[in-house]
């Protein structure tokens, strides 16, 4: 059964997302290079955690000689995009206005189009009016 | 019992008391003032719906305070002793002689009913609360590597959000849509929620409200949520100095999110009563406040009937706990 949100990333594995999405697709030793480095971790820690992405469903791999080349199965706009929907329908799911969120047109309520249109021609006059003053 | 203990149980029991009466007073009381309430500036009904939230808190717990004032006039010496005037073996709420006597049944049932409520109210806020604060860490990580608050997704969405340190997020599918006076507008409001720390004002009310009946609170936080965002509509109106420019943003944004391919583009539920709310709000001449010299003579008056009424209130508590009691 599909996960009901994406999936979220620790550090380490945005990390690891972060330099697949901005480098392409790499092997294990190219990854641990990039990312382990800095962080002082074994190439092992890194294996494990590209293994994991691909569970999740964020990466893809293919088998190129002996090693497994990884790249990403989503942009980190599809992503980020998922996450955004993410927070709208839990905060929709909450079914309460007041949340540690607050978003600049309500996320849970839409305006139909006679309303809209209604508002549009109310601004409209009173640009109008201000113009005349 | 200690009677420290017994003089706490008692002070619960009765600021519960006071607040239940409180709560039923919204009941009949808030939606007659909150029509009264629209001739506010937003920023100003946003503080009185906040303190109307707390009310079966402060009034409980402000009552209980005016019922041990006689004595704490006799302990400073102000007033004389009056406890032995009646000192008949009645329930005494007295800092000087403590009760006597074991928790009543009634005081018992009355003080579970109150935890337990209020225990399940704050239980699913927190719950709520902590649900859309993990997918809101979640979707500012993916922001992390980009600038200040920019969310890398084509979903139109911005938001403040934290409690402490609030952080503005705008996506990037945002910002492409939008013209740069509209997203300047955007922002505006976006920060002035930062600045007037409303996700947290929100959430306190959402918890402080738990006193109230469920029908007084949904009232309650409806109208704070709106008064939150008209007061963010105002601070942004003055910022680009513009009230129909903020207007037409919220307009052009709704347009955007009913056109949005993605999850964002919500249900129709209240036809964006907010939305609606807002936008004539803005095209409204702004309202303004009583003098403050006025509204605290108001207040100060208030103060002193409350003292005057400390004994006669005292009395009259006293003599419904003995009734409860017995």
């Amino acid at each position: 059964m599909a996960p009901s949100h994406p999936p979220f990333l620790g550090e380490l594995e945005l990390a690891v997302m972060d330099h697949v999405w901005s480098h392409g697709p790499c092997d294990v030793k190219a990854c641990h290079l990039a990312v382990g480095g800095r962080r002082k971790i074994t190439s092992n820690t890194v294996q494990s955690t590209l293994e994991r992405l691909y569970r999740k469903g964020l990466l893809r791999r293919e088998k190129v000689s002996h090693a497994f080349v990884y790249e990403a199965a989503l942009t980190r706009e599809a992503y980020g995009a998922r996450m955004a929907e993410h927070v709208v329908s839990t905060v929709i799911g909450t079914a309460a206005p007041a949340t540690v969120l607050a978003a600049f047109v309500d996320l849970a309520d839409r305006a139909g189009e006679e309303n809209l249109a209604r508002l549009e021609r109310l601004i409209a006059e009173r640009r109008a009016s201000k113009e005349r003053r | 019992m200690n009677p420290l203990l017994r003089l706490l149980l008692l002070a619960a029991t009765t600021a519960v008391g006071f607040g239940f009466m409180a709560a039923l007073l919204a009941a009949v009381a808030y939606p007659v003032v909150r029509a009264r309430h629209g001739r506010l500036p937003a920023a100003a009904r946003a503080r009185r719906i906040a303190a109307w939230s707390a009310a079966p808190w402060l009034v409980g717990g402000l009552l209980v305070a005016l019922c041990f004032l006689p004595s704490m006039w006799s302990v400073l010496g102000i007033a004389t002793d009056h406890c032995p005037l009646h000192d008949d073996g009645h329930v005494h709420l007295c800092l000087e002689h403590a009760p006597h006597g074991p928790v009543s049944l009634v005081e018992w049932l009355l003080l579970g009913a109150a935890a337990t409520g209020a225990g399940i109210v704050f239980a699913r806020v927190v719950a709520a609360q902590f649900a859309t604060w993990r997918a809101v860490v979640a979707l500012v990580r993916t922001s992390g590597k980009t600038e200040g608050g920019l969310i890398p997704s084509s979903a139109p969405l911005s938001v403040t959000t934290g409690l402490f340190r609030p952080l503005v997020l705008v996506s990037t599918g945002l910002r492409e849509r939008l013209r740069p006076e509209v997203l300047a507008v955007v922002l505006e409001h976006e920060r002035a929620h930062a600045r007037r720390r409303d996700p947290l004002r929100l959430v306190a009310a959402a918890l402080l409200s738990a006193g109230h009946l469920p029908g007084t609170r949904r009232l309650l936080l409806c109208d704070l949520a709106l008064a939150c965002e008209q007061a963010a509509d105002d601070e942004a109106a003055t910022a680009v100095g513009d009230r129909v420019r903020v207007a037409e943003a919220i307009v052009t944004v709704e347009r955007v999110m009913r056109s949005s391919q993605s999850g964002l583009a919500a249900a129709m539920g209240m036809d964006g009563a907010s939305t609606v709310a807002r936008v004539e709000e803005l095209l409204r001449e702004p309202p303004t406040r009583a003098p403050l010299l006025f509204r605290g003579l108001l207040w100060g008056l208030a103060a002193v009937a409350a003292v005057l009424l400390a004994s006669d209130l005292h009395h009259l508590t006293e003599t419904l706990l003995e009734a409860l009691a017995r």
